[in-house]
């Protein structure tokens, strides 16, 4: 193990969270290595999409913390959080409907100062001119070029799904949050996610992956989590983690509810 | 050290797929590309026709429509401003008046000091109305809803207070603004004063569009959408909104400054809450999604008590009622009027006129594409 070299890119330590007086997480630590897809599963309300707010910056902790390439993430808000090349989608559809496909991954690369925001419009004419653009290179990857000019709430669910991705990955350029890709996504319609997925991981971006489908989870991952009422419940090989008794339990368990 | 490198150096993204390799996904909703355009297009361009009509006709028409004409510019430029805040960036604030006040108030102390320039009491105006256009911000950073309403409901009253007391302490009649002059040009006199205020709303309403295609009003529109999205996205919240806020306060501040010019005073009876309700409800009543919709509801309740008073008073004569309980009452009606047209706005069609079109538009589209062979349409890439 060539441990001294390799600082994980993302790791989590001991964290607990409170919210509204109430206990949603405790004691959650796991790392992902560079290159690596850590996927996590568990039941809806388990607290997969808190652990994302977390690393996000929009849920403080209680205790823990967490480390980005070995630097505490510690106090940023939010958009810093987006500076260091941390993407991340979001579990809802619900937003950004009134926006275009092109804006909408654009934002990613929006400067939060007045200057670097009134160029922000340059995007469009870059590509123009032939420079490079992250935002119109990871449409192109994802296929969503012809989309480029199109309000978001004219499209459906899936291509929703994927320029969210997208959106994530023109950001996160070190570290890609997936907050359930597939969920609203029909059967016919989820090998689009999947191809999409896949595609990130041959780059090698390193990614954490959540979804309610262990299966797809499971397929799509180097490193598997499970976890339920906030805690983690085994990490390791997603085959072996998904194979445990104490998973299965949670899963069976649930199913009787 | 050079795999440290490579861990900070982001993945580079290889070229693009072959078109044909790419998922072939179809749009939820065919029909786009029907003989009408976009959907919203018509419905934009009636707009856009209908203002520039009214435009000439206040330009050249009799001099009492050159009046209605100046005071329909004035309160859209104050609409516009209104709609950066609400329609552009989703922040709801009742303090339009307020900021028109500060707009009159400080043409008029300018005025009284002896500074008679025109553009740098414009200036003054919209630097005074950034300002406290970006304090009123502040309530904004932690409130949202009801309590940012009732936040900038203090605010509209704290400003008619002071404005109250400066007037008493300066001129208790009013503040006199001069007529305005340019260079020794005198620009109150005739269609002159119309034109003027034109072409500054012109000015910022293409500004205003200019800005909405650069990063601030993307930011402007993630927020209104979900401010917590908008913040994972990568916005700063905090600076954009501040931002919205200060912003609208200088437009209407301007707007104010406007209306001083084309009373000649700025007194504080002009600026109370009734002009923030009333400026909200040009906004819904025109579709408060769109500046073209702000424009339109802008000159529709502006023009609406000029109309009553004139045509409406004829009509009654004519039929040998007697009208004087509306002219002796006008400011109270008007203002139990708008607040039913901004509650029926908000009940009926929370879109407003721009909704109305938007709908009467989808029933010709669909006229349409009963007609258009099914299989022409939903085909894409
Ligand atoms: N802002 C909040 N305030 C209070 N409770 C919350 C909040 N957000 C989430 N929760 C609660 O935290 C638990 C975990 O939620 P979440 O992380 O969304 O679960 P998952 O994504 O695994 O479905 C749920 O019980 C949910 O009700
Ligand atoms: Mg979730």
């Amino acid at each position: 193990m060539t441990a001294t070299l390799e600082v994980a890119t993302l790791e989590v330590q001991h964290v607990d969270v409170e919210l509204g007086g109430v206990s949603i997480l405790r004691d959650i630590s796991f790392d992902v290595r560079p290159g690596q897809t850590l996927g996590i599963v568990g039941p809806n309300g388990a607290g997969k999409t808190t652990i994302l707010n977390v690393i996000s910056a929009v849920v403080p902790t209680v205790k823990g913390q967490v480390l980005f390439k070995g630097r505490p993430l510690g106090q940023l808000r939010p958009h810093r959080v987006r500076d260091l090349g941390i993407g991340r989608s979001l579990q809802s559809t619900h937003y950004f409907h009134d926006m275009t496909v092109l804006n909408l991954v654009s934002l990613g690369s929006l400067r939060n100062t007045v200057w670097g925001a009134l160029r922000f419009s340059d995007h469009r004419k870059l590509a123009r001119r032939g420079e490079p653009s992250r935002a119109a290179e990871v449409l192109d990857l994802l296929g969503l070029t012809h989309y480029a000019d199109r309000p978001l709430g004219e499209l459906s669910t899936a291509v929703q799904k994927l320029v969210d991705m997208a959106r994530a990955l023109a950001v996160g350029t070190d570290l890609v949050l997936l907050d359930e890709p597939t969920s609203g996504v029909s059967g016919a319609e989820r090998g689009v996610v999947t191809t999409a997925l896949s595609k990130l991981r041959e780059l090698g971006v390193t990614i954490v992956l959540i979804d309610h489908d262990p299966g797809f989870v499971m397929a799509n991952c180097d490193q598997l989590m499970a976890m339920n009422f906030g805690e983690v419940l085994k990490i390791g090989n997603p085959r072996e983690v998904m194979d445990s008794p104490e998973v299965r339990q949670s899963y069976l368990g649930d199913s009787q509810y | 050290m050079t795999e440290q490198a490579e861990l900070n150096s982001p993945p580079a993204l290889p070229a693009a797929p072959a078109a044909s390799d790419r998922p072939r996904l179809s749009p939820r909703r065919a029909g786009l590309l029907s003989p009408l355009g976009r959907r919203g297009t018509p419905a934009r361009l009636f707009m856009i026709a209908a203002l520039l009509a009214g435009g000439l006709w206040a330009g050249f028409g009799s001099p009492y429509i050159n009046l209605i004409g100046q005071a329909c510019v004035i309160f859209g430029i104050a609409a516009l401003g209104q709609w950066m805040l609400v329609g552009g960036a989703g922040q709801i604030a009742i303090s339009g008046g307020a900021f028109m006040g500060i707009g009159a108030f400080t043409a008029g102390l300018l005025a009284n000091a002896g500074i008679e320039n025109f553009f740098v009491i414009l200036v003054v105006s919209a630097v005074v109305g950034f300002g406290v256009g970006l304090l009123s911000g502040i309530p904004g950073l932690r409130f949202r809803g009801l309590y940012l309403l009732l936040a900038s409901l203090a605010l509209q009253f704290i400003m008619q207070s002071i404005s109250y007391q400066v007037q008493q302490k300066v001129s208790p009649a009013g503040l006199v603004v001069p007529p305005l002059t340019i260079g020794g040009k005198d620009f109150s006199f005739g269609t002159s004063f119309y034109w003027l205020v034109l072409v500054i709303l012109v000015v910022i309403y293409a500004l205003l569009a200019g800005l909405e295609r650069t990063g601030v009003g993307v930011a402007w529109k993630a927020l209104r959408e979900s401010e917590v999205a908008a913040a994972m996205t990568g916005v700063d919240v905090t600076k954009w909104k501040l931002y919205a806020f200060a912003a609208s306060g200088a437009i209407t501040a301007i707007a104010g400054t406007l209306f001083a010019y084309s009373v000649g005073r700025a007194d504080h009876e002009s600026y109370t809450i009734l002009v923030s309700i009333s400026l909200l409800t040009m906004l819904f009543l025109g579709g408060s999604g769109s500046r073209i919709g702000a424009l339109f509801g802008a000159v529709i309740i502006t023009a609406l008590p000029y109309f009553l008073q004139s045509e409406v008073s004829v009509w009654f004569q004519n039929a040998g009622l007697s009208f004087d309980w509306y002219t002796n009452n006008m400011s109270v009606i008007n203002a139990g009027l708008f607040s039913a047209i901004f509650v029926i706005v908000i009940l009926f069609e929370p879109e407003g006129i721009q909704g109305l079109l938007i709908k009467l538009e989808t029933g010709i589209r669909s006229l349409f594409r009963h007609r258009s062979p099914k299989g022409a349409k939903g085909v894409e890439s």
